[in-house]
């Protein structure tokens, strides 16, 4: 039997847990919403595409609505493509646009990276070179993107899929003096991070050495698979122990965080089961916000 | 190193393998020599395998029958201006099958292909050509059975038929 959630944004550190919900799956939602305070909600996967635009149908928007008072919502998009040098996807924006005129969202979110590239989408999402003309570059479009919201906006790290190009700054680097100059807050995805540690040698405890903790607003974890020798970011299964910890130790250093989230692409759900996922969610919460 | 051009090389990549502009470039060939590619773009098709079987299963049913569901998918995703939502993926997947030159992947993939947009509220009328029974080949599909051309058959798919479509003896 699941655990219920004790009361909305309570625990030991007044963190909150949370979960992906793509819309269109009310069992799902049924068997969630008990468990967690937070819905992250992708407005790329609720979307539809007509007449050349990406729309979220209104029935979509509708069984959000509905949640009501029983989870707080927030946005958490893979489109926008901040990082793309021709500029960032109005496109995705509208789609923002549409979900923020009908529901009371917390904050949106999105992947400090770039999924298009000459109006082409290039199939998955790639990481940023660390360089001064890209910090100038994401630094001003942050700003266009908060002066458009009355909402906070977050930036999350996301894996590292190619070589890195050699930049001006670290990763914890970059994402300092991105959060300091412009305000925006981080979303630290340390599932993402233990993927690099394993396929590129990165090294976990320096970047939260480094990392400006008060910038954490949010939590990401969840559990991928292997190919090859490569860790994928895959969101597919329920998460490692390992990564369970590593969220525990960055939780600690993190003042300002508000809510622990576990993600699982909707492709995966029916793998899971509902009472896998429910189990997962009970899991977390006694590891994590008690 | 130019920022546009950076990411037009790791397109390119992507989506061939290759990328050359007659400029030397040690990141990008230190990118296009590494294993990371290559896994990269092996994860990039098994999503384009994934939503094909997804949103088409008729079709690679089909071309999973005749031996070629991987390589028209590989082929198929290493074309530009693919859509990153899956519905007009589909859409634009089943588009180019439905001008193949094997008449039942034609046949198949049109059926799809309208069959989606006269239930997502289209209301015109779509004609398939069929090389045998459709109902034959639908069936035979899942099966083991081989699908083999005899009478030819004619389908119009509409709103104002009962099931959607009304089959007919060419």
């Amino acid at each position: 039997m699941a655990e219920q959630k004790p009361s909305r944004h309570k625990s030991i550190k007044s963190v909150a847990l949370g979960t992906t919900y793509e819309g269109r799956d009310p069992e799902l939602l049924n068997h969630i919403l008990p468990l967690v305070d937070y819905i992250e909600v992708t407005p790329d996967s609720l979307a539809e595409y007509r007449n050349g635009h990406a729309v979220i149908p209104d029935d979509a928007i509708r069984e959000l609505e509905d949640i009501g008072s029983d989870a707080a919502i927030v946005l958490h998009g893979v489109g926008l493509s901040i990082g793309t040098f021709g500029g960032y996807s109005e496109d995705y924006l509208r789609m923002v646009d549409q979900l923020m005129e009908r529901l009371d969202v917390t904050w949106h979110s999105e992947h400090l990276g770039y999924v298009n590239v000459d109006g082409q989408h290039i199939g998955t999402m790639l990481a940023l070179p660390k360089t001064e003309e890209m910090l100038d570059m994401i630094c001003e479009r942050v700003g266009r993107i908060q002066q458009r919201y009355q909402v906070p906006f977050l930036l999350e790290n996301i894996v590292h899929m190619l070589p890195d190009f050699p930049g001006d700054y670290t990763e914890a680097g970059f994402l300092n003096v991105l959060a300091s100059r412009t305000g925006c807050g981080l979303i630290l995805d340390v599932y993402n991070l233990e993927c690099d540690a394993h396929n590129n040698e990165f090294c976990i405890e320096s970047f939260l050495a480094e990392l400006d903790m008060s910038h954490v607003r949010e939590i990401h974890l969840a559990g991928g698979t292997m190919r090859g020798r490569f860790k994928l970011d895959v969101h597919s299964r329920a998460t490692q122990e390992s990564t369970v910890d590593l969220a525990r130790q960055a939780a600690a250093a993190a003042p300002n965080l508000e809510v622990i989230t576990y993600e699982l692409l909707p492709e995966y759900v029916p793998k899971l089961g509902y009472a896998g996922i429910a189990g997962e969610l009970t899991r977390l919460r006694k590891a994590l916000t008690n | 190193m130019n920022l546009a051009r950076q990411q037009t090389a790791l397109l390119s990549l992507l989506k061939s393998g290759h990328f050359s502009d007659g400029e030397a470039d040690p990141y990008i060939d230190l990118v296009a020599g590494s294993e990371h590619l290559v896994m990269l773009r092996q994860v990039i098709l098994a999503w384009r395998f994934y939503d094909v079987q997804l949103h088409c299963p008729l079709t690679a049913a089909l071309l999973k029958k005749r031996g070629t569901f991987e390589e028209t998918v590989k082929a198929f995703a290493a074309t530009p201006n693919l859509s990153a939502f899956p519905d007009q993926l589909a859409e634009a997947f089943l588009r180019r099958m439905s001008i193949q030159r094997d008449p039942f992947v034609a046949a198949v993939a049109k059926f799809e292909l309208y069959m989606t947009k006269v239930k997502l509220g289209d209301g015109g009328e779509y004609t398939i050509d069929w090389p045998a029974d459709p109902r034959v080949i639908l069936r035979g599909l899942t099966q083991q059975t081989k699908l083999t051309a005899s009478k030819s058959y004619r389908m119009r798919i509409s709103r104002r038929y009962p099931g959607l479509a009304q089959v007919t003896a060419a």
